[in-house]
């Protein structure tokens, strides 16, 4: 058996699971129930219907005959006994001591009120051996006549058996082959489905076997499947851009790290070959540790940037003065811009307490203050300020240095990104970017603007951040 | 008295620097890889200092310390982690833990901590610091040496009553970010330096002796010549 009819007769059978098919066979159940409820129903009402007829039949008949004379009724009675041959009608003529005068009845049927309705009766016929006639389902009345003879006029009551029957036939030609219909029409919406469904699994399966640029068959119909196509689609889109920057990060880290990687082993190469003395050899592990130390730092800033993208960190939130922050800050920072002969100036106003995370507050303001000191040149001016701008607290950081180009300001928020001017600074280019991955997670907004000379930027809070999350009355 | 360390690290390696730079600096070194062993051990003697792994095989780190406080061994403990958040540090100090301190770390801030950790420092009791030459009132907030007043900023100071209860001692300038700037993050600067720097030139006027020194590559110490 080939590898193609296998798979065509595993199909075949997983057919009968498609949902489609469980759902056509579903209604088709339901369908078939209520075709058999209807036809029951008119059967029922044919039925009764035909029990009216011959009731009024009979009723009428007996009013006819019961006037007649009683020669004639005799004859009456007769004639209606002979001609039917269907052997479907019973009568009886009876005098005052019950003998009977005429007729196919052994005697009047039990029960049987004079006068009256039509109504089902059990008629002794003349077929049964006295004394116990045989009793036949019948549907009789009785009328008394003036002079004493009773008229019993009666119909067998099992007539509507051809009318079962045709309804029976019915049902047999025409729901069986509707039924089917219904079932091979769910049979190939299901097989339809069931394609597209593997296709749809075939592209997951190589997906997940790591083939990004594939997605999911969409038709196009916006039927449910495309629907859920389209969300898985999306899904993946977002998958393949998170793990597109993360092998971005892994490559930063691979390239960043090599550098004093590299300078680490050729120093410790050099000193391994070198006779100089012991404090060449100390020097030469001194520089190597130095080396190793920062890759170290390059390696838990970068992680820690991870770390904050991933919106992790918000376990540390809690209500944070942001007066104290930058007080905390200013205290920090004086003492280095002193020593550079810089001005590091405090302004602030009284602002509402934010929700955030002080440490991480406090070391992107910082990091935006240290590189403020860090470019400015000797004699400059750095104002750390907090503001109010329509009722949100901003935290200003302005610096009369160099300032950054325009063509820079949008990339200066990226991993890595350190200007070519200041290149020969100290710094591993992701200063910057924690600070944009803090503010990301704090929902504050940096606005980068020239200062004339030197640079401005602001973190503006969210004025509209509702902060009932964290314990404690407002204030 | 020479002061008994049990070290309990899984990792060989690691365990066996730690342990050489201990018995090196004098200390009597016990070590364990397991984590319930360790426990064992911590239980039945008397250690003046535990060194305790976060992640040991069998037994969480922290849930030993937990399980020691519990009951009532309150020998002080010096975490070890890989995992260096701000989050992770609270948690091993809610533990139970005194200090904590992230993987890769340099030896001689492991020193530093053990021998913080080992001479605890002078207790809160006092509200004026003597120190040789130098005295600290808590209360008045002034600070002297001999006869001379010294002006300092309320971090300068924090930053010298931080060093006078631990004279003799080196700290490290992940300890001083940590006591006195109550900041967890490791800078990226020489920022603890340059304000120790500021601190000196005010108590360590020209012609007198240098009260704080630098300690290379690890920290500084105040120490009075004997």
């Amino acid at each position: 058996m080939s590898a193609a009819s296998v798979s065509f007769f595993v199909f075949r059978t997983d057919l009968l699971k498609t949902t489609r098919f469980r759902q056509t066979a579903a209604l088709a159940s339901v369908f078939a129930l209520s075709t058999l409820l209807l036809l029951g129903g008119i059967s029922w009402r044919a039925a009764s219907g035909e029990a009216r007829r011959i009731d009024a039949l009979v009723a009428e008949e007996a009013e006819t005959m019961a006037s007649q004379p009683l020669d004639t009724l005799r004859v009456t009675v007769d004639n209606r006994i002979n001609g039917d041959i269907n052997r479907l009608h019973y009568a009886g003529l009876f005098d005052r001591d019950g003998r009977r005068l005429a007729g196919n009845l052994s005697r009047p049927p039990a029960d049987l009120p004079l006068g009256g309705w039509v109504r089902p009766a059990a008629c002794p016929t003349l077929a049964g051996e006295p004394p116990t006639p045989q009793l036949q389902a019948c549907r009789a009345v009785a009328r008394l006549r003036p002079d004493g003879v009773l008229l019993v006029i009666a119909r067998k009551g099992e007539d509507y058996a051809p009318l079962r029957a045709e309804i029976l036939a019915a049902i047999e030609y025409g729901l069986t082959p509707a039924i089917l219909l219904a079932l091979v029409a769910g049979a190939v919406m299901g097989w339809h489905l069931q394609q597209r469904a593997k296709a749809a699994h075939l592209a997951a399966e190589r997906i997940s076997q790591g083939d990004l640029n594939l997605r999911l068959p969409v038709r196009g119909g916006r039927d449910e499947l495309d629907l859920l196509s389209d969300g898985v689609n999306d899904m993946i889109d977002g998958l393949a851009r998170l793990l597109d920057d993360t092998k971005a990060t892994s490559q930063e880290i691979a390239h960043d790290l090599r550098t004093p990687l590299t300078r680490v082993r050729l120093r410790l190469e050099r000193a391994r070959r070198s006779t100089g003395t012991r404090e060449d050899l100390e020097d030469a592990i001194d520089t190597a540790v130095d080396g190793l130390d920062r890759a170290l730092a390059i390696m838990s800033a970068l992680l820690r940037a991870r770390e904050l993208e991933a919106d992790r960190r918000r376990a540390g939130f809690g209500r944070v003065d942001l007066q104290e922050v930058i007080e905390t800050i200013f205290d920090f920072y004086e003492p280095i811009a002193e020593e550079k002969n810089i001005l590091l100036r405090l302004e602030k106003r009284p602002v509402q307490p934010i929700v955030g995370d002080r440490d991480l507050l406090i070391e992107a303001i910082g990091n935006l203050v240290h590189n403020a000191i860090k470019f400015t040149p000797p004699g400059g001016i750095v104002t750390l300020s907090l503001i109010l701008a329509q009722e949100r607290p901003v935290i200003r950081v302005a610096d009369n240095g160099p300032g950054i180009p325009p063509q820079e300001r949008a990339v200066a928020f990226t991993r890595f990104y350190r200007s070519p001017q200041q290149a020969a600074l100290e710094g591993y280019g992701i200063g910057l970017n924690l600070v944009a991955a803090i503010s990301k997670l704090h929902d504050i907004e940096i606005a980068l603007n020239d200062n004339n000379p030197g640079c401005v930027i602001d973190l503006r809070f969210d004025g509209q951040r509702d902060w009932s999350q964290v314990g404690g009355s407002g204030g | 008295m020479t002061a008994q360390i049990l070290v309990i690290e899984d990792d060989s390696g690691i365990a066996d620097e730690i342990v050489r730079e201990l018995s090196d600096r004098g200390y009597l070194v016990t070590h364990s890889a397991s984590g319930v062993r360790g426990l064992q051990l911590a239980h039945d003697n008397v250690f003046d200092l535990l060194i305790v792994d976060r992640m040991l095989p069998e037994m969480d780190g922290l849930r030993l310390i937990e399980t020691l406080r519990r009951d009532g061994v309150s020998t002080p403990a010096l975490v070890l982690s890989a995992l260096d958040s701000v989050q992770e540090r609270v948690r091993g100090l809610e533990a139970g833990g005194d200090d904590y301190l992230t993987k890769p770390f340099a030896l001689v801030e492991l020193g530093a901590r053990v021998q913080a950790l080992l001479r605890r420092p002078v207790q809160a009791r006092e509200t004026v610091l003597r120190i040789g030459p130098l005295e600290l009132d808590l209360i008045e907030r002034r600070a002297r040496r001999k006869a001379r007043e010294i002006e300092l900023l309320p971090r300068e100071f924090k930053l010298l009553e931080y060093l006078m209860r631990r004279p003799s001692t080196v700290v490290t300038r992940d300890m001083l970010l940590e006591e006195v700037w109550n900041y967890g993050l490791a800078p990226q600067t020489n920022l603890v330096d340059v304000h120790i720097g500021k601190l000196r030139r005010k108590i360590d006027s020209d012609g007198e002796i240098p009260l704080i020194h630098n300690v290379r590559g690890v920290g500084f110490v105040l120490r009075v010549p004997d």
